[in-house]
């Protein structure tokens, strides 16, 4: 059976129709609702990437022309947009700021074409011109703040979709390789930081040009950090550790509650898989718990909560939350 | 005293509800309760009070309070600038509530100072505290005036730096806790900051108690035995200020003789808002009521006769053209300004009162120039107003849609949010599959990426009709105007609602006039400037 693998994603397959689990029933209610929205223009390179991914692992077939929605509303000289024009004006004033030529929709168009066997070299392209002094990969373009002020997740989120383009299309020659793996093992310039997700998309870039450099320490560490303040599953930080950027002191995080993702769990399963026998075992063990609590039928995919306001701030269920949820309860 | 159109009824409120006053308050985003049990007993006019647990710590109130335009408008103001409390110790859920006030600008602090000397009549001492960070005299302005300071004095060597240990031998917790703290790209190290500190305290704080006496002479507030002016100085770098004499100044009127009022002064700021919130005549326990219900009084003006004849109704000495529209409206304009459509009639109500306050309190527009404008230029108009309580935002928009074209009241709004819950940020990014990519230079412009805003709008329209009956002006008439997130300083996530600029020159003077007309009769001459 066909399996595909996004740095967002552990490795994918079709399910079959006696896996359809409450968490398939959410993600093909996602998914058909995005298909209308992209039927209206209102497409991202994000929201089509998950799409994809949804329909490679949702049972039934799916045709979609997705090169032709990328071409009809993601393409602009030649380049992968971030936002349709359509889905631009969600925001007021946007103005043309939706005109964004990112790594992850171009990282986006280029899985969709790769995995469906089409021509992927403006992409290649695309990804390549994002390289910047130093060897990582990042959307100075798009955003010009200065590094120092960048969240340092966004770079190893980008470094991490870049390489997998460039390695998988062999276009990344060995010096390049050398001083890109030399940025990603830097503690100043990819300092030691305490968040699950960012160690795991600066290990999948790592892992991508050489395994033999995994951060088997930092991984265990995090892995036992980040299951600290939650009952199941993994947080991506540790509340109580949150700092002032300034100075350094806690910062007062009391009426704050960290939450689990099933995402930092399919994250964490990943990042689990490169750490010693103990703590591969622990996490292993504590993966199960999650499985069977997400299992559960009353059991939700949360979103933070600004203090004591009872609104989610943000996202709680999302595409490739439920994805990830799919992922864990039916592997 | 001005027209009462009501009454903060204390002594009946307190007989009413047993002397038992409780409630909650929601700043910041956290919701905490207070309780406290009072005792009293009239005398004459005023009621001494005290706490059923503490009978030798007591204050006086009068009876009743009239509630005319500038008491309405004190209590908008207070619920802006004043401080609710803090978190009790042992159970963060709880606040124990002080009084304090937090304003810089002379005019507003007298005319806070007024409203607490007629809410506690007696026995109050008042500070005027003028708080800043020493680093504000470790360079430019305010390190001559330390200097200044010291010739005066005949103090030559007073720049060669002593060491810690010798002017501050035994160091305290705070002492401790501030050398353990790090502090990027700062020159020198904590140990030289914390031992210029203790060198010149002393005069710092002389330096800036003396400017803070003279500006409240200024401002016509005689100091004396119950009126007094301190100066608060902060460890260098410790808040606002990160490089060499930069200020970042706070000012305060701090109260001694009313500890126990709390609980009693939150619960009157409250009921105030919630009936005029709810159109109420009357609000919990009779603690307030009003003539009728609350929009019905006031005064009715004339919006033409007023820009075009009232001492109030002028910018820059100058008035604007005012011609009728479609009925029931006007179209004006200032000079070298744009047309605006407004209502031919406004009533002036309380509710007006309340937002004048708390827009004076809260708003984006410097305090200065409010109190110039009326012979003077309006520098750098702007409508502004940012909150992380829903109901203070609806109020200055019921406030606004009753004298302007609805669709001119809100250009754009956004969500603002501190470095502290970044981090809660990327996790909603991720979720979305995207990165957060940030704006500006340091990173604190408009948000890039559109899912991460588009995420947050939802938050921000529910905590606008929270604790409202029905959904908000700004969910119902100005969702679509949501721009983006905006990750900026260093606190809660809080909304931001800009205004038209166009606005600014009719509806300041109105608010002007809603607070300070019973003070006040020509504001080209009677602000002390």
């Amino acid at each position: 059976m066909k399996q595909i693998e996004s740095v967002w994603t552990p490795k994918i397959s079709k399910l079959s129709n006696s896996e359809v689990s409450r968490w398939v029933r959410h993600l093909e209610n996602w998914f058909n609702s995005e298909i209308e929205k992209f039927e209206n223009g209102e497409v991202a390179g994000s929201t089509i990437l998950v799409a994809y991914l949804a329909s490679q692992a949702l049972p039934d077939k799916r045709n979609v022309d997705w090169a032709g929605i990328i071409q009809e509303h993601l393409m602009l000289d030649g380049k992968a947009l971030a936002y349709s024009e359509i889905y631009g004006q969600k925001l007021y004033k946007f103005d043309d700021q939706w005109q964004q030529f990112n790594v992850n929709s171009a990282y986006a168009c280029w899985f969709i074409h790769f995995n469906e066997g089409l021509e992927v070299g403006k992409f290649v392209d695309q990804i390549a011109k994002k390289r910047q002094a130093g060897g990582l990969y990042f959307d100075q373009d798009t955003s010009p703040t200065t590094y120092r002020h960048r969240m340092k997740s966004e770079i190893a989120m980008s470094t991490a979709m870049s390489l997998d383009v460039l390695t998988q299309s062999d276009a990344l020659p060995d010096s390049l390789r050398k001083e890109s793996l030399a940025a990603l093992v830097d503690p100043l310039a990819m300092p030691v930081l305490n968040y699950l997700s960012y160690e795991y998309f600066r290990s999948r870039a790592v892992f991508s040009l050489d395994p033999t450099l995994l951060d088997r320490q930092r991984i265990e560490t995090l892995l036992t950090k980040c299951a600290q303040e939650i009952e199941f599953g993994w947080s991506d930080f540790v509340m109580s550790e949150k700092t002032n950027d300034y100075m350094g002191t806690a910062t007062r995080v009391s009426r704050d509650k960290n939450i689990h993702s099933p995402l930092l769990g399919s994250m964490a399963s990943w990042l689990m898989d490169h750490t010693c026998p103990e703590i591969m075992s622990e996490s292993k063990s504590r993966l199960e718990k999650y499985v069977t609590h997400l299992g559960k039928p009353q059991s939700d995919i949360p979103a933070f909560k600004m203090r004591d306001l009872q609104f989610d701030f943000g996202s709680s269920v999302s595409g490739i939350e439920l994805i990830s949820a799919t992922y864990l309860t039916s592997a | 005293m001005g027209v009462s159109y009501g009454r903060v009824n204390i002594l009946s409120f307190l007989e009413e509800a047993n002397g038992k006053v409780t409630g909650q308050v929601l700043t910041d985003a956290k919701i905490r309760w207070y309780e406290a049990e009072y005792d009293w007993v009239p005398e004459g006019d005023l009621i001494k009070i005290w706490k059923t647990s503490s009978p030798n710590n007591f204050f006086y109130m009068p009876q009743s309070i009239p509630l005319d335009f500038a008491m309405t408008a004190f209590f908008g103001l207070y619920s802006g600038d004043g401080s609710k409390g803090v978190d009790d110790r042992a159970d963060p859920s709880r606040i124990r509530p002080n009084i304090s006030f937090s304003q810089r600008e002379r005019t507003l602090v007298k005319f806070a100072l007024n409203c607490f000397e007629t809410i506690f009549p007696v026995g109050v001492n008042f500070s005027f505290t003028l708080g800043e960070d020493s680093a504000y005299f470790m360079a430019g302005e305010g390190l001559e005036r330390l200097r200044d300071y010291y010739l005066a004095k005949g103090e030559l060597s007073w720049s060669t730096p002593k060491q810690l240990i010798d002017v501050r031998p035994r160091l305290d917790a705070a002492d401790n806790r501030y050398l353990a703290e790090t502090r990027q790209g700062i020159a020198g190290t904590s140990e030289e900051h914390l031992a210029f500190y203790y060198q010149h305290k002393s005069a710092m704080e002389e330096i800036l108690a003396t400017e803070k006496a003279a500006d409240l002479e200024s401002a016509g507030i005689t100091l004396g035995a119950n009126l007094k002016a301190v100066a608060s100085l902060r460890r260098p770098f410790k808040k606002g200020a990160r490089e060499m004499g930069r200020s970042s100044r706070s000012d305060e009127l701090q109260m001694t003789g009313v500890g126990p009022a709390g609980e009693l002064f939150l619960k009157i700021m409250h009921s105030i808002e919630s009936s005029l919130a709810g159109d109420n005549a009357v609000s919990d326990f009779g603690l307030i009521t009003w003539e009728a219900i609350p929009s019905s009084l006031g005064v009715d003006l004339d919006t033409k006769e007023f820009f075009q004849s009232s001492s109030w109704g002028q910018i820059n000495s100058s008035r604007p053209n005012v011609e009728p529209d479609s009925p029931g409206w006007l179209l004006g304009r200032y000079p070298a300004s744009s047309e605006v459509k407004l209502r031919a009639k406004v009533k002036l109500n309380l509710l007006w009162a309340y937002v004048s306050g708390l827009y004076l309190a809260e708003g984006s527009t410097p305090k200065s120039e409010l109190f110039t404008m009326f012979t003077g230029p309006l520098r750098s108009p702007s409508l502004g107003f940012t909150s992380s309580e829903g109901t203070s935002i609806e109020l200055l928009l019921r406030v606004l849609q009753s004298i302007f074209d609805k669709d001119k009241v809100v250009t754009s709004w956004k969500v603002k949010v501190g470095n502290q819950y970044f981090p809660e940020l990327v996790v909603i990014g991720m979720k979305n599959a995207v990165p957060m990519l940030r704006g500006g230079n340091s990173g604190d412009g408009k948000l890039r990426t559109m899912e991460v805003s588009l995420a947050v709008k939802q938050w921000a329209l529910e905590v606008a009709s929270a604790d409202l009956p029905g959904e908000s002006l700004l969910s119902s008439v100005y969702g679509d105007r949501f721009s983006h997130v905006e990750p900026t300083g260093a606190g809660v996530a809080r909304i931001d609602v800009t205004a038209s600029a166009a606005l600014c020159r009719w509806f300041f003077p109105l608010m002007m006039l809603c607070v300070f007309q019973e003070l006040v009769d020509d504001p080209r001459t009677g602000f002390q400037l």
